[in-house]
């Protein structure tokens, strides 16, 4: 019985639109009779959250006598679609055990938060990473690295794994400055688990309200061209 | 029964209190014999947010194609914790006689009894004593948690929640004594379950 832990890191407050997105993810989980179980951390730097959270989960397992199937990462201001759940836990298998969904940065250029190794050699890990822009539409495809705006993990990947799951590193591992999701990836990638994304299963990340004046118009014309 | 679970989202909801919002989601999931929607609105002040999440309750365009209406309607304020056993509590205790329970609640600051009784003509008496585990005769409550028959905002005018003084017997009226005058002038009984206790998020204080 797929069994699933729902972690999440929240610092202070969780945006209207993405609470909104959680309560019915939540009703779906319980709609599809999913054994699940939510894992919330606060007021904490997010790697050292994270790390916290998969200690919850392994806490709230020995009391429970058994191990969750599934984790589900999900940020506090993403938005993924209830209906496509079912189908994303039926991605994971033995193959595929480490399956992220397609989101974009929140910020101007809204790049897809995924990456490729720029020789695509997942076993010359430590090469650089670069984005995945022209990703094929709706196909599960290996990827080196992802943001951790929604990932749907095989429990046991993080057997697989040394801790810290997750850290803040500067000059680290693929890039300049390693975030905790990106370091999770590399992780992943030493221990020789193959991360995929699935790029029909679009998470919605909220993003920044921007206030827009004659510098952010041309800044943004400098990227991206007049349009004329 | 279909349900209808209204919010007022306004900015966003406390970090604190995500894991119990997803842990009532995910309980409520479970009964699979009640349909739910959930109408949560964001970015409107309370009784804005609660008008609109009613409104859309009964033009949702998806259920009148289908000639489909609410039966109930759960309402929950943002900064509340309610277990998902309590909300199907409140749920099940609505009926053609109690069209409209409040669960009760304490102001988290100053631990009073947000739940008010008739004392004589004037409703706004504090309730000091209650039965225990019962449905309470109340002359207005909190609206920290409430299921309501949909039927009943039937019988009264817009705006169903405000803000004012004016076109009500209290003197001072929050959102939830509006409505309640409105019930009252309509014969509409109003209740709260003393077995069902909304947990409020209190200020955080620096001292």
């Amino acid at each position: 019985m797929t069994s699933l832990a729902w972690c999440t890191t929240c610092y202070s407050n969780a945006d209207a639109f993405s609470t909104a997105g959680f309560f019915h993810m939540a009703l779906a989980l319980g709609r599809l009779g999913i054994d699940a179980e939510p894992f919330v951390r606060t007021d904490m730097e997010c790697g050292d959250a994270c790390n916290a959270i998969m200690e919850d989960v392994a806490a709230r397992e020995a009391e429970r006598g058994s191990r969750f199937t599934h984790v589900l990462w999900m940020d506090d201001d993403v938005i993924v679609k209830p209906d496509d759940l079912g189908r994303w836990l039926d991605m994971v298998d033995a193959e595929h055990r480490a399956v992220y969904s397609l989101a974009f940065f929140r910020t101007d250029p809204y790049r897809p938060s995924i990456w490729l190794f720029q020789d695509d050699a997942r076993e010359q890990a430590g090469k650089r990473i670069a984005f995945h822009l022209y990703y094929p539409k709706n196909e599960l495809i290996p990827i080196a690295c992802a943001g951790l705006c929604a990932a749907l993990f095989d429990r046991t990947v993080f057997d697989e794994i040394p801790k810290p799951y997750f850290r803040w590193v500067e000059g680290g591992y693929m890039v300049k400055a390693c975030t905790p999701d990106a370091f999770l990836c590399g992780q992943l990638n030493t221990a020789g688990i193959q991360l995929w994304c699935h790029t029909g299963l679009e998470t919605k990340h909220v993003g920044m309200p921007l206030l827009v004046d004659e510098a952010t118009a041309i800044g943004c014309r400098e990227r991206w061209g007049d349009g004329q | 029964m279909r349900i209808a679970i209204c919010t007022s989202l306004f900015d966003g909801m406390d970090a604190s209190l995500l894991a119990d919002y997803e842990r009532l989601g995910i309980g409520l999931g479970h009964r699979q014999d009640w349909k739910f929607l959930a109408y949560q609105i964001p970015r409107l002040r309370s009784a804005s947010g609660l008008n609109a999440a009613i409104h859309m309750t009964r033009t949702d365009q998806t259920l009148n194609d289908a000639g489909e209406k609410f039966d109930r309607i759960l309402w929950l304020d943002h900064r509340t914790m309610l277990t998902p056993a309590d909300a199907v509590r409140l749920l099940e205790s609505v009926d053609e006689w109690h069209p409209a329970v409040f669960a009760f609640n304490r102001d988290p600051d100053t631990r009073n009894v947000g739940v008010w009784e008739w004392t004589g003509d004037k409703p706004f008496g504090r309730l000091k004593e209650w039965e225990l585990n019962a449905l309470v005769r109340v002359s207005s409550a909190g609206l920290y948690a409430a299921a309501f028959d949909a039927s009943v905002f039937d019988a009264l005018r817009t705006p169903w929640f405000l803000w004012v003084d004016r076109d009500s017997v209290w003197p001072d009226t929050g959102k939830e004594a509006f409505v309640c005058t409105h019930f009252h002038r309509q014969g509409i009984p109003v209740y709260a379950h003393s077995g069902v206790w909304a947990t409020r998020l209190g200020r955080r204080v620096a001292a």
